[in-house]
């Protein structure tokens, strides 16, 4: 079976798609794509058992076909070739790659082991693809990374009849996003998507960014999320748990507003990060009528002081936080003034901004320092 | 390079130390460790020493070699008084104190000869010191590095005579230029680091002395015992040995570890037990204003099989409660039905933070953190045996774990 191709019908996929082959090879079968050719259809399709990622093209001309080919190596050896043309031969058990004058042999390995689902899921909700993005972009930061609860190491979705909302929390902070958009559902869906399949969703959007109307085709059952963009279709298993009531951690009273210039605090808080000790980057907050002073100290002694101008209503506070936790934050909002909403030095900060497309809302604990 | 390190070494110092408390014992044979049957010598008199007997050997086969032999169990408290005595004696004369445990350190007198004269009359102002504020004696060792002043102490260490100990000065110094000479005819296990394990590696390939294992290329040494430690002995052999005394170490791990006088097979007895470890271990973190990231438990069966499980907290803790879950957890899994003979807990991975961030759900754990600084109140006011958890409530009262307490294996009339 001899392919002739242009590479660059199968590296841009092979981009999108190979991040979900698993590289450590529990079981090598999943450190390989999918490659099947069917009725004209070239299909690709990359999977770790959690995370499934495929690409369907057609290509007429090609006989049917099907094998398993080494992901890493054969993305990067395609990248590698010095010629638009290339050719592979599938003989029993290897592939041989030839562009230009270079000639690479490869293992393969049957294409019946591989654990490829070939399910039709009817798509039934379409969402803006830019819209999408930025509801991850706004909330995906605040996942939990191997937490032992292991339903905080997702993004969770609410998908409702007029918005959908994702929520995402590592137990000391919360980030907290909608955007509106008219869903036929009889009642609110949820789901907790995976941090790898979340990982995977931003880079495929970021590919089609560029168009504005372009519309993704997405469904979410019991146990499956699953979203569509022109050839390409990423399905998940869902976190099955319950995740916390969110809604419950939003104070209900929160007296002092600080009004504060984003950049301004960016830069402070980056000068403050300098000193202050290495694991949990503290940084202490005073705030009176119109000046917010910063303070960091680490386990030396060392200290850092800044203060940068702010409007405040409210009494004089001192409180401490997790520097990142604010800078991360404050790369996720748009606009140029940023509004913190405050209580006392052991209740959590809430963070928001006026102009604000995905209506993003962040809640930052204390820390005691 | 001139021998300006010092390795202090203090001689039987549990048995000396309870001598000085107990005089009419002075001139028999003690020895320091549990008089039970699975009780171990902690330390032993010159004197207990004529009969063969020396520390960590099973208190049983001591009581067959010696029938006057004189228990007494440890009180890990004094000792502890009696070594901080001491450390205090040694950092008048040089800052830089090591200690490795109780009852020895290192000291580097490189810096401060001009005030206190050469290395070997500072090693004689040390061991008189000692004696004279202390009534206890010790061995110092002089040389160029930790490696070679620990093996001269060990030489300047009082002989076992037929009736007690044959002192000499006490003192020993070990020159640049007499390194050779004194490593050569030493026996290899006489070397740090070298085990039965190892022994047996060097005897396989013909090696029974540090002379005979310096003339080895390095080369077979790290073929036949791995990179690090093959390279590590190369070095030893040659008395090369680039450690510097080192200040204050920081604990790695706080842990505590019971021998029962029965082996336990009935789960709730164990429970009991871990309940005991947990609430002390847990104690001395927060006196150590420390939080751990893992816990370890440790479990030996009657037949000596010794395993550890260990969890890691998803956040750094030093509430008793938060630690006991998971040490129950790790006992969940446990098969009990051999007969646990020892169980021991520790923490590790301390957290080196700065502050505390605080979570959403903080209030159910807070409450357990208030009534815990109140336990750590009561305890600091009225002594660690004054509060504890209802559940460690035996047949035999409530019995607070204590630091230092059972190390050396039960007593013989004890009820555990």
């Amino acid at each position: 079976m001899i392919i002739e191709i242009n590479k660059n019908q199968l590296i841009e996929p092979l981009k999108n798609i190979t991040g979900v082959s698993e590289q450590k090879q529990a079981m090598p079968i999943l450190g390989n794509l999918l490659f099947r050719v069917q009725s004209g259809v070239l299909l690709l399709v990359a999977s770790d058992l959690e995370v499934e990622f495929s690409y369907s093209a057609e290509i007429p001309g090609l006989e049917d076909f099907e094998t398993t080919v080494p992901s890493r190596k054969f993305f990067d050896i395609l990248k590698s070739l010095d010629a638009e043309q290339v050719k592979l031969e599938f003989l029993e058990n290897k592939v041989v790659i030839r562009g230009g004058k270079s000639k690479f042999t490869v293992s393969t390995l049957p294409a019946d082991n591989f654990p490829y689902k070939n399910k039709e899921t009817s798509h039934s909700h379409k969402v803006s693809v830019t819209m999408l993005e930025k509801l991850i972009a706004a909330t995906a930061f605040s996942m939990g990374y191997q937490d032992a609860r292991h339903f905080l190491n997702g993004l969770f979705f609410e998908i409702g009849g007029e918005r959908i909302t994702a929520v995402a929390t590592d137990g000391h902070r919360l980030a907290m996003a909608a955007i509106d958009q008219k869903n036929e559902v009889s009642e609110p869906a949820t789901c907790i998507i995976p941090r790898k399949c979340i990982v995977e969703l931003k880079k495929i959007l970021a590919t089609f960014n560029d168009n504005k109307e372009k519309l993704a085709e997405f469904s979410v059952s019991n146990k499956e999320f699953s979203l569509k963009i022109e050839g390409y279709t990423l399905t998940s298993k869902l976190i099955e748990g319950n995740y916390p009531d969110y809604k419950k951690v939003f104070p209900e009273s929160l007296p002092n507003t600080l009004t504060v210039d984003k950049q301004n605090l960016k830069l402070a808080l980056q000068r403050m990060s300098i000193l202050s000790s290495e694991q949990y980057k503290g940084v202490k907050l005073n705030v009176d009528k119109a000046e917010l002073r910063l303070s960091a100290t680490n386990p030396m002694q060392e200290q850092g002081e800044d203060i940068i101008p702010c409007q405040y209503t409210g009494d004089q506070i001192e409180v401490g936080f997790n520097l990142s936790y604010i800078i991360e934050v404050i790369d996720a909002i748009k606009s140029e003034e940023l509004k913190i909403m405050l209580n006392t030095a052991d209740s959590g900060c809430l963070i928001s901004s006026e102009k604000n497309e995905a209506n993003s809302k962040y809640i930052i604990m204390p820390m005691r320092i | 390079m001139t021998a300006s390190i010092l390795h202090v070494d203090m001689d039987a110092f549990f048995a000396s130390v309870e001598l000085l408390r107990h005089p009419e014992l002075v001139g028999k044979p003690v020895v320091v460790g549990g008089s039970g049957n699975r009780g171990v010598v902690a330390a032993a008199s010159y004197e207990a020493r004529s009969y063969g007997i020396y520390s960590a050997m099973p208190s049983r086969r001591a009581k067959r070699l010696c029938r006057d032999l004189v228990f007494i169990s440890g009180d890990y408290e004094f000792y502890v008084k009696a070594s901080e005595r001491i450390m205090n004696i040694l950092k008048r004369f040089t800052p830089l104190v090591e200690p490795l445990s109780l009852d020895e350190a290192f000291l580097d007198i490189g810096g401060v000869r001009r005030v206190h004269g050469e290395p070997k009359s500072i090693a004689y102002k040390i061991r008189d010191a000692i004696y004279e504020e202390e009534g206890l004696r010790c061995s110092v060792g002089v040389s160029v590095n930790k490696f070679l002043a620990k093996l001269s102490s060990e030489n300047a260490k009082p002989k076992v005579g037929q009736r007690g100990p044959v002192y000499g000065e006490s003192v020993f110094l070990l020159d640049e230029n007499e390194i050779e000479i004194f490593l050569d005819p030493l026996p290899v296990d006489a070397i740090w680091g070298v085990g039965p394990k190892t022994h047996k590696k060097l005897n396989a390939l013909g090696i029974e002395t540090v002379g005979e294992l310096s003339r080895v290329s390095e080369g077979s040494l790290v073929s036949s015992l791995g990179k690090a430690a093959g390279q590590q002995l190369w070095r030893l052999a040659r008395g090369i040995d680039n450690r510097n005394v080192v200040v204050e170490q920081e604990a790695k791990s706080i842990g505590h570890e019971e021998t029962f006088s029965k082996d336990l097979t009935n789960r709730e007895d164990v429970e009991r037990e871990l309940v005991r470890l947990v609430d002390s271990v847990s104690w001395r973190l927060r006196k150590s204003e420390k939080k751990c990231r893992t816990v370890s438990l440790k479990v030996r069966y009657s037949d000596f099989t010794t395993f550890s499980r260990s969890y890691t907290f998803p956040d750094p803790t030093s509430l008793s409660s938060t630690v006991l879950v998971e040490a129950k957890k790790l006992l969940g899994e446990v098969d009990l039905r051999p007969g646990v003979r020892l169980l021991g807990i520790s923490v590790t991975n301390f957290d080196k933070s700065f502050g505390e961030q605080l979570k959403f759900s903080e209030n159910p754990h807070s409450n357990r953190k208030n009534s815990e600084d109140a336990v750590d109140l009561i305890r600091d006011r009225f002594g660690v045996a004054s509060i504890g958890p209802a559940s460690i409530l035996g047949s035999s009262g409530m019995r607070v774990k204590r630091k230092g307490e059972q190390q050396w294996g039960p007593d013989e009339n004890s009820s555990n």
